[in-house]
């Protein structure tokens, strides 16, 4: 397997920044109500992810070490600002559903701890694919709760429906409770597929 | 960690070094002359350690350098992204607008004016008042103003219409059903409106029912004291 290979792996599956490292929680669980925003909020974080990773990289030299955090929350405020504009002036619907959470992109520690963890060590092209890994890895992880709220609260998948209207929509599912359960679920299966294989600890 | 001046330190001939060479070499460079590489670096050498301890990487002037560097080069870049997406943005939010306030008042080919802030004349194509859209923020679940709404009425001051612009409710209460059914509750009757007593409230929805109520209340009260100036 290729160094490229195994990162890309490494963002969707090893160290999914959501399943696994379990962060960014707060943006998972807000903006996963509907496939449409969770893939909103995924495209939008994962360019953000890949021009933060790849601003910071080509300035680690220049950085010092005590104002580095200082200077990454600014590049990374700088990239999320311009993806609010950008958003706003050419996606405008979607702009005005995702809200207070495309400006939030900002604290969303998934960015700042590969920036810190990764970027700053490492060269600028692996840098940018370690941005596009991550954010894939956090995309799928919105889109597997969303289809599962989506369908649970409302019967539809990127609002198109798919189950009968007979079908009572369980409102909990939208809410930030049913978040929580769904994700947990995610989590936990998989957990079951990393861990498949390997010997069961004695009880 | 090894930056450019290492380079100059490493190719600097160190005294000690010099003392350790052979007997004839001294002689073979002094016909020769210094080489200019081993001359410039050598100046750089003596510049380099004073300006390295000014601008050493973590030295207070050095820490505002790169950061006021960093920050006017996203400003710049910000500044750049914001003119570009300006003009759409607020195309944007103009027809956004527009479409509420046909929506809230549908009468066919009418134009709108904002006669003052946040109350829109209506009239139709002959200059005839057709109506009032206004525009109210009424609070909410989620604090004084969450809900932004726009209230159509006509010269009857009977409400037409009611559309919400931006809400930050939580989620997952109401469906589209539900809301038409309850906006339905106020069109051609006129206030005030109270949940409870004429209107009612969407299941487990309460607060935000009773302030889109308050809402179309004030956006009246809006309009009397604007025909009583």
């Amino acid at each position: 397997m290729t160094n490229t290979m195994r990162q890309l792996k490494n963002g969707l599956l090893d160290q999914n920044p959501t399943l696994v490292l379990l962060l960014g929680m707060c943006p998972t669980l807000a903006t996963s109500t509907s496939m449409t925003n969770a893939a909103g909020m995924g495209l939008a974080a994962t360019a953000v992810l890949i021009c933060s990773n790849f601003a910071v990289s080509a300035l680690r030299k220049l950085i010092p070490e005590k104002i580095r955090i200082a200077a990454f929350v600014v590049i990374i405020a700088g990239f999320v600002t311009a993806v609010d504009y950008l958003l706003q002036a050419f996606a405008h619907d979607l702009s005005e559903s995702l809200g207070m959470f495309i400006p939030l992109i900002v604290v969303n520690c998934i960015i700042l701890a590969r920036a810190e963890a990764f970027a700053s060590k490492n060269g600028v092209l692996r840098s940018a694919l370690d941005g596009l890994s991550m954010g894939m890895g956090f995309t799928m992880a919105l889109l597997v709760v969303s289809a599962i709220r989506e369908v649970l609260s409302a019967g539809s998948l990127f609002g198109f429906r798919v189950l009968p209207e007979a079908f009572p929509p369980i409102g909990i599912m939208a809410q930030p409770a049913g978040g929580f359960i769904v994700l947990g679920v995610v989590i936990a299966v998989m957990q079951a597929v990393r861990n498949r294989g390997k010997a069961r600890p004695a009880v | 960690m090894r930056d450019d001046f290492d380079e100059v330190r490493e190719n600097s001939p160190k005294p000690d070094q010099a003392a350790e060479l052979p007997a004839e070499l001294p002689e073979l460079k002094l016909k020769r002359g210094i080489p200019f590489r081993t001359k410039a670096l050598q100046t750089l050498g003596v510049i380099g350690p004073a300006f390295r301890r000014f601008f050493k990487k973590d030295s207070m002037p050095n820490l505002v350098l790169v950061m006021a560097l960093i920050t006017s080069i996203t400003a710049a870049g910000l500044g750049a992204v914001y003119a570009v997406t300006k003009d759409t943005i607020e195309l944007n939010k103009g027809s956004a607008l527009n479409d509420a306030l046909s929506e809230v008042l549908p009468v066919p080919g009418l134009t709108f004016t904002e006669t003052s802030p946040g109350i829109y004349q209506g009239r139709d194509a002959d200059g005839g008042l057709a109506g009032f859209a206004l525009e109210i923020a009424a609070d909410g679940f989620a604090g004084k103003g969450s809900i932004e709404m726009i209230v159509g009425v006509d010269i009857r001051l009977q409400i037409t219409g009611l559309a919400v612009l931006s809400q930050r409710e939580t989620t997952g209460f109401a469906n589209d059903n539900e809301r038409e059914w309850f906006i339905s509750q106020f069109i051609g009757k006129t206030g005030p409106f109270a949940v409870g007593e004429g209107v009612d409230a969407i299941a487990g929805a309460t607060v935000s029912s009773e302030a889109v109520a308050q809402g179309v209340n004030d956006a009246l009260g809006m309009l009397e004291q604007e025909a009583s100036e």
